[in-house]
């Protein structure tokens, strides 16, 4: 914690190093959360360079009353539901739909089928379960870190975590279910 | 199930995930003894889990990184960083010092009955004992109060001030006259300075954001 408020500050300062240190530390899982919220990886490009851009100008504004990685993700989710208020989602199942017709092979393609299969139900869920979802499952946020980034009571992150659980749940036996039929 | 079931059920992703803390994870783990239906919910959220963390884990590409170290290259040498913070100091100190003031104060007043006597007041300056010399002159203009203030003192110098009335023709009428020590107006300039400084520092700090980077994202685009 100490040494990421010490990378912070001497971003604040205008060290480069310190800002190339922190994005190679964290853009990954940054970049990882985006594209769940987005559903979009050029788009989760985009909000990943002006998430960076806002910390190298706002370093100084760090309060330290959270961790570095929950600032980060607050920022970027900021960000990222700026560019969702103008964007419609629908297009994503589309573009997966075609993505799954263009592909080769019947050996890869179940399993590529089943993974968008996953990555179309994922999408199918509203944002804000998607991202609770992602800092849960894939950030290992407790719902107190998680309840920080999102910016709402702990109590809702935990219904929005169990209302996908539980959609997600149902799509996975759909799936278990036809591929055993066939 | 129950209201605590339910509560319990809420629980269990973070339950998985290890961040509960240690009463949290033991009231799990009593209830999910006790009830079948939180074993099989956290079966289903534990296969969910796992589907989800065997998702493809993307990474930024490359130039996204590349993209962003060039746009917080510095655009100014650090020189040139320097010579505007000092050149902000500089200002802010001489704008405070002239504020502020701080110095020799004289003040004096004029009897009213004779007030219309005066044309002006002149004052002289004499440092430790050499030739006066004339710093200021004040038109009477009807005023009976007066104030002029000496910022230009040093510490280690004695300073002798006298006021010449005149009239209308020039001609003396009254003189005062005082004596003072440039070491009495020392603590009001050092806190002066001390003043500009922070103003100076906290200026030069507000305006840095302007002259390190202002990138844009269209300068950044892949």
């Amino acid at each position: 914690m100490q040494q990421d408020e010490r990378l912070l500050k001497r971003i604040a300062r205008g060290d480069k190093d310190a800002f190339v240190a922190l994005y190679d530390a964290t853009a990954a899982d940054i970049y990882r959360y985006l594209e769940v919220l987005l559903g979009d990886s050029d788009a989760a490009q985009d909000v990943l360079q002006e998430t960076f851009l806002a910390i190298w100008q706002k370093a100084a504004h760090f309060r330290g009353d959270a961790s570095i990685k929950t600032w980060l993700l607050s920022i970027a989710r900021n960000l990222a539901y700026t560019r969702l208020r103008n964007t419609r989602e629908e297009w994503l199942d589309e573009r997966m739909a075609s993505e799954i017709e263009g592909e080769d092979g019947l050996a890869t393609f179940v399993q590529i089928w089943r993974q968008k299969e996953v990555a179309r139900a994922v999408a199918r869920l509203p944002a804000h379960h998607r991202e609770a979802l992602e800092l849960v499952f894939g950030l290992g946020f407790s719902y107190r870190e998680a309840a920080r980034v999102l910016g709402c009571p702990e109590g809702t992150v935990k219904s929005r975590v169990s209302y996908a659980l539980k959609a997600l749940r149902v799509h996975l036996r759909h799936l278990q279910a036809s591929e055993e039929e066939s | 199930m129950s209201v605590y079931d339910e509560d319990i059920e809420l629980l269990l992703p973070f339950y998985l995930n290890g961040t509960l803390d240690e009463v949290e994870r033991a009231h799990v783990e009593t209830a999910l003894d006790a009830s079948e239906r939180l074993q099989a919910a956290l079966h289903d959220a534990e296969a969910v889990r796992r589907v989800w963390q065997m998702r493809e884990s993307p990474t930024p590409p490359s130039a996204v990184r590349q993209a962003l170290v060039q746009a917080v290259e510095p655009r100014w040498p650090r020189a040139v960083v320097w010579l505007w913070q000092a050149c902000i100091l500089l200002l802010v100190g001489v704008l405070v010092w002239y504020a502020v003031s701080p110095g020799i104060v004289l003040r004096w007043t004029v009897d009213p009955a004779v007030a219309e006597t005066y044309a002006a007041f002149v004052v002289y300056r004499q440092v430790d004992g050499a030739s006066p010399q004339q710093v200021a002159v004040f038109p009477a203009e009807s005023r009976t109060s007066f104030v002029f203030v000496d910022s230009l003192v040093r510490p280690d110098r004695e300073y002798a001030y006298r006021v010449v009335a005149v009239d209308a023709q020039g001609v003396p009428q009254a003189t005062m006259v005082a004596r003072e020590r440039g070491q009495s107006a020392l603590f009001y300039q050092v806190a002066t300075l001390a003043l500009a400084a922070i103003l100076g520092g906290v200026l030069a700090r507000m305006v840095m954001p302007l002259l390190r980077v202002s990138p844009r994202l269209s300068s950044v685009r892949l």
